[in-house]
């Protein structure tokens, strides 16, 4: 047991990892069930049975029978010697028997006994007493599983050839086909496991018990398990009009399993028992404290506070009796996927005690599913709560049938948002960023070669990534740090676990066949990163196009003379703050060249007024020039701080400013010096960010 | 403006006013940090900045509240207690522009940052200023300058009785200058339908969530905006109010030692959670980091046909997803080619989500969808991917069903589909507004304008049984002759057949504690026996007590 070859871990150690899951799982899960620890092989005898020379030896009770602690954790984590003596198997399991069944004397509520036995069967063993064994196992109704080397495999050197676990519901265990572990520690099995192998396998399949391999055991038992919540029923009369009644009974059949919620405790003191008190201010400048009797609660209308008591609170309640009441029956296609709300999934049944309603009920789910029709309900969860619409879908197996409570939203909470079209159609007009036939194709290989569905027979829960069979990483992270921490206080958190990191990437076989079609795609989709911060500053005067909202406040704009700290050079020169009617180009130039803030813009918009002043105030064609070359100063400036936009913009408004005070040949005379809004366009193009 | 005509029910300035109220009041619903104000024109006292003649502001460029309903409410009162004429007055010397320019230094001097700025004019007169060429001419500059200055200007006509307003004559040329061809006004009672409509629903301004990388494998990195198009819209939350002076005070939270008060300090406090009665501490910061696993953004795991979307699988609302040009240059293109490869093989794709800084990843499947429009061209369903959330394996409880065995007969399932076909309609969630939400703005509107009554609200979730009834109350009735016994009441369980027992012998025997609890009660209301409370203890007791043992 405790020899491996070189450069595998020891059969001890792989038991003791095993047990050492089985542990964890039950301790995070604040399972009742209680453990108890049988070591055989050691120095010591420690054993109720062991009575001066009836044998037993080498068997230590290790542990009584209890709830898991941190304490057996610490011991098979740490404690636990290899020892050089052997002891009987059948010993063993005897004295492991003797003390369960002891053990739970007197104790109420136990689901179940089970002895898990995990060896690698290289002990000597007498097997005159078997039959006993099995007989006594089967009065006493106690399961046996047995961990060890393959018990199914022929010959001891090849472990790939797979052999399904015996159990035929859906075993949690990692998704990604992750490499079975050794079997039997690299080396061949001896004629002395062997033998102990046949004699457990015939044992397991006459108590009709299950035997796993340490590889098949590991990788399933590494996950931790999440807390089993105890399935309380929603009971109330399914309605279809007051005259059809089909008592049911409701169940959570998928809702998020959260991890419990940490507390604040005193970092000197974590026994010290820490409380939280809220505190009301007013909003002056003391932030005067105000007594708890002195507040009330209020609402808000508009503007308004309105205090409102706890009668008022009371007479403004919805008055809503319980119920489910079908308001109809509607095609499954009009209550859409992504329109469910809610944090659950309800399983709906009928009353386990009444055999009438089993048959109702039975008799519209088929209907339904048979028609591909749900019914629209009205949900109020107990009186007084508040209502909700809901939809109820028949759902059948093999093995049972329900329907599928979900909630649907009310019209209030559909958000009708528009954005544009994508270019999905050949339709020409969105030709502009359409992807092209060759672009298409190459998608067509990424979606084949991830796919992740795996076709053999059985379509239904197959694949990488079922949602059974994967864990959450956060809950499986949580408890690795909890138990690291709890065992090492001292230590920082441990690294993710391997396995847990693997989870979340896709499939290594479906990485390495895509490997070529992503890197034809990357040279056929030209992806290109926005440089943020230039982005952010050009889009202060392009107006969003449409797409992002045109409610959106534009970001700040420097506002001249608010920055409190200015250079010195400030005090003494005479800062230029605008730009004035007498030497627009002049002090326009000064604006930009400050350095204490950004006024480009400011500076942009300023110049943009001015010049729309010198064309409307401008007697004929006067200060057209005037007008002109201060636009000419400001694209240069646009063109050398790359903002091009700003100056975009102002021709943008220019043309219809100068349309709607009859300017227009002032507008001429942009176009002619070719300043125009779409020759700019072109011209500026280039250095577009 | 203010003559009643017969036939009509309010004279056109009660109208504007009802449509200035009810505009008020579902704005502060809708979105109550939007600024409105009220400027009448026309009056014959002044009350404005600009010292015009004949302009009044009612109500100052200012989040509405309950004062500014019953400002307007006092304004549709009967004549007799009705002040608008003392206060306001009227007059026809009056200049459109000053009223204009009113409204326009009303946005200039608002100091708030306003999206969007609109006057809404209302008027029942197409030619206010008759032959005055000035006041035409000065209105429709000033008219332009709003415009200059992002400020909207929508014409709310009325007609005058037995004519219909006549754009041509003035407002054309004030608003509609751009426009070449002939202006077309709308219908003015459709307009005034929408406008007096109420609605009480909370708008929602179209912002993404967040914008993230979607990383198809290798460089492959587009970036896309993430929605929230279907999120249960719940009651506002309330504020907490100094009595004394109806002010609305701030709230914070302290920690302490229960043992000497001390209060704490972030810095004082570790995080602990308790497993098998072992207090486990981290630091905060540790905390956060068993949370983080990776960057903020969509992780393609790979493809599966959308049929391996199980309908049951939610554990909370979808979001939806759409390309981000402005991050990532090209996310339009790559992401179009993703969409409409997927809905053309009819697959969905798997990817690991981590929405935000420091937050688990969960698996979500992107389910595509095509844009689809109506009759009308207006968008219906945006195209995109919807984002739904797949839940892991801790997420699915384990339901023992094998006690339900019984299945109906093919002749009961026949009967059912009948009554399904008869109950059939096409559902829409839009038809269907939430009977609480509605009843709780209904009820603080009510307070705050302190009426007696808040407003009927009708709950469409409530069956109409009458109507269901009639379509298929025999069919009801043939399904209920098939499948229950004779004497069936639902959840009225059967008494199974009570074995009798003998409550006193048992009592004497000392066994009491082997009966069931109703079975006690039962003797004690036979025997009229007085029991403190319902527990079996106390039942046993009570029980003993009463036969003297």
């Amino acid at each position: 047991m405790s020899q491996a070859a070189p450069g595998t871990c020891s059969a001890l150690q792989t038991s003791l990892d095993a047990i050492n899951m089985i542990l964890q799982r039950k301790l995070f899960s604040e399972s009742k069930d209680e453990v108890a620890l049988v070591l055989f092989g050691t120095a010591d005898t420690a054993n109720d049975l062991a009575t001066g020379d009836s044998g037993y030896e080498n068997i230590c009770l290790a542990r009584p029978l209890g709830p898991v602690d941190w304490s057996v954790l610490k011991y098979v984590q740490n404690e636990v010697q290899p020892g050089t003596v052997s002891a009987d198997v059948l010993d063993a399991l005897v004295v492991a028997m003797d003390h369960l069944v002891n053990g739970i004397q007197g104790k109420k509520g136990f689901g179940g006994k089970r002895l898990i036995l995990l060896t690698d069967m290289g002990g000597e063993f007498d097997d005159d007493r078997q039959d006993d064994i099995v007989t006594s196992m089967k009065a006493q109704q106690i399961e046996l599983n047995v961990i060890g080397p393959d018990l199914d495999e022929n010959d001891g050197n090849d472990s790939d050839n797979d052999s399904e676990d015996g159990g035929g519901d859906a075993r949690p265990g990692p998704s990604n086909g992750h490499a079975r572990s050794q079997t039997n520690h690299g080396k061949p099995k001896s004629a002395q496991q062997k033998r102990g192998e046949a004699l457990l396998k015939e044992m397991v399949s006459q108590v009709d018990g299950e035997s796993y391999s340490f590889g098949q055991a590991l990788p399933m038992l590494s996950f931790f398990q999440s807390r089993q919540v105890k399935a309380v029923a929603w009971k109330c009369p399914l309605q279809i009009t007051p005259v059809l009644q089909i008592p049911i009974c409701g169940y959570a059949k998928v809702k998020e399993a959260k991890a419990k919620t940490f507390k604040n405790v005193y970092a000197k003191n974590v026994a010290a028992g820490v409380q939280r008190s809220r505190t009301h201010h007013l909003n002056d400048d003391a932030e005067t404290e105000v007594d708890q009797s002195d507040v009330v609660d209020g609402l808000r209308y508009g503007s308004t506070l309105v205090p409102f008591s706890a009668e008022d609170k009371e007479a403004m309640k919805m008055a809503s009796a319980k119920c489910l009441k079908v308001l109809g029956f509607t095609k499954t296609q009009n209550v859409p996927r992504h329109h469910l709300l809610g944090d659950s999934t309800m399983a709906v049944v009928a009353d386990k005690t009444d055999e009438s309603a089993k048959v109702a009920l039975s008799a519209f789910i088929q209907a339904l599913y048979e028609t591909d029709t749900v019914m629209i309900v009205r949900r109020v969860y107990s009186n007084n709560s508040s209502v909700k619409l809901g939809v109820l879908v028949p759902h059948i197996k093999a093995s049972y049938e329900c329907l599928f409570y979900n909630e649907i939203p009310f019209t209030e909470d559909l958000r009708r948002f528009c954005f544009g079209p994508l270019p999905l159609t050949d339709d020409p007009a969105s030709k502009k960023s359409a992807p092209s036939d060759e672009q298409l194709e190459l998608m067509d290989d990424l979606l084949e070669g991830m796919d992740l569905t795996v076709r053999d027979g059985d379509e239904d829960e197959s694949g990488a990534l079922n949602p059974k069979l994967m864990f959450n990483p956060y809950l499986q992270r949580l408890y690795q740090c909890l138990q690291h921490r709890a065992l090492n206080p001292d230590d920082p958190l441990p690294s993710l676990c391997p396995q847990v990191e693997a989870c979340l990437k896709p499939p290594q076989e479906v990485v390495t066949r895509c490997t070529q079609t992503v890197c034809k795609l990357e040279a056929a989709f030209r992806l290109e990163q926005v440089n943020k911060d230039k982005d952010k500053v050009a889009n202060v005067f392009v107006k969003d196009d449409g797409e992002q909202g045109s409610g959106e406040p534009v970001s700040k704009r420097p506002r001249m003379g608010h920055s409190l700290v200015t250079g010195l050079a400030d005090l003494v020169s005479d800062t230029v703050t605008q730009v004035g009617s007498a030497r627009p180009i002049e002090d326009f130039k000064a604006l930009i060249k400050r350095q204490d803030e950004d006024h480009f813009e400011e500076a942009c918009r300023m110049m943009h007024e001015r010049i729309v002043q010198l064309v409307t105030d401008s007697f004929g064609r006067q200060s057209y020039g005037k007008a002109l070359d201060c636009l000419k100063v400001a694209r240069e400036a646009a063109v050398k701080n790359s903002e091009p936009g700003v100056v975009n913009d102002i021709l943008r408004q220019l043309k219809t400013q100068l349309q709607a005070k009859g300017r227009t040949d002032f507008w001429e005379d942009i176009v002619e010096g070719r300043l125009c809004h779409t020759t700019c366009h072109r011209n500026v193009e280039p250095f577009r960010t | 403006m203010f003559t009643q005509q017969e036939e009509e029910e309010f004279s056109p300035f009660e109208l504007c006013i009802k449509c200035a109220k009810v505009m008020i009041q579902n704005k502060i619903i809708s979105s109550d940090k939007d600024l409105l104000g009220i400027v009448f024109y026309g009056t014959k006292k002044s009350e404005n900045p600009g010292e015009f003649k004949h302009v009044s502001i009612f109500h100052g460029l200012d989040q509405p509240g309950a004062q500014s309903v019953l400002d307007l409410q006092a304004l549709l009162q009967e004549q007799d207690n009705n002040d608008f004429k003392d206060k306001f007055g009227h007059c026809d010397n009056y200049s459109l522009s000053d009223a204009l320019w009113t409204c326009a230094s009303l946005f200039s001097n608002c100091t708030q940052k306003l999206g969007f700025k609109r006057v809404m004019l209302f008027t029942n007169n197409d030619n206010p200023h008759g032959n005055n060429e000035q006041l035409k001419r000065q209105a429709i500059v000033k008219s332009d300058d709003l415009h200059q200055n992002g400020i909207e200007i929508e014409l709310m006509h009325i007609n005058k009785p037995g004519r219909t307003f006549d754009v041509d004559l003035f407002f054309k040329d004030m608003l509609f200058a751009d426009e070449d061809d002939d202006v077309v006004l709308p219908d003015a009672a459709e307009k005034f339908d929408e406008l007096l409509t109420r609605v009480r629903a909370k708008d929602h301004k179209k912002r993404a969530i967040s914008k993230i990388p979607f990383s198809l494998g290798g460089a492959l990195d587009m970036s896309v905006g993430v929605y929230s198009l279907v999120r249960t819209c719940t009651k506002p939350t309330g504020v907490k109010l100094y009595k004394k002076t109806n002010e609305e005070v701030k709230s914070s939270t302290r920690h302490f030692l229960q043992e000497t008060g001390e209060i704490l300090m972030p810095q004082d406090m570790k995080k602990s959670i308790t497993y098998a009665n072992k207090q486990i501490c981290f630091e905060p910061e540790e905390v956060v980091e068993i949370k983080k696993f990776d960057d903020p953004g969509l992780k393609l795991m790979g493809f599966k046909p959308t049929c391996s979307l199980k309908r049951y699988y939610h554990i909370r609302p979808a979001q939806f997803i759409y390309p981000d040009e402005g991050s990532v240059k090209g996310s339009t293109t790559l992401f179009t080619a993703m969409l409409k490869k997927c809905l053309e093989k009819d697959k969905v794709a798997i990817c690991r989500y981590i929405p935000r800084k420091n937050t688990p990843p969960r698996f979500v499947v992107l389910l595509p969808q095509a844009e689809e429009l109506d009759e009308h061209n207006v968008q219906v369903l945006p195209p995109g991917f919807h984002v739904i959330f797949l839940p892991f394996a801790d997420d699915f409880r384990k339901l023992d069903f094998s006690e339900i065995k019984t299945r109906a007969s093919t002749e009961q399932v026949d009967k059912a589909k009948e009554i399904v076909k008869k109950l059939q309609f096409v559902f829409s969630s839009e038809n269907f507004e939430n009977p609480t939400l509605q009843r709780y703005y209904a009820n603080v509107e009510a307070m705050a304008l302190d009426t007696d009554q808040p407003e009927e609200v009708e709950d469409y979730t409530m069956p109409n049984d009458e109507k269901m009834q009639k379509r298929a109350g025999r069919l009801l009735e043939e399904f209920k002759d098939l499948v229950f016994p004779e004497g069936y009441t639902p959840g009225v369980k059967r008494k199974a057949e009570t074995v009798d027992v003998d409550v006193q012998q048992e009592a004497r025997a000392g066994k009491l504690s082997k009966l069931t609890v109703p079975t006690l009660k039962d003797y004690c209301k036979k025997a009229n026996v007085r029991c403190g409370g319902t527990k079996k203890a106390d039942l046993i007791n009570a029980i003993n007590s009463h036969l003297g043992l």
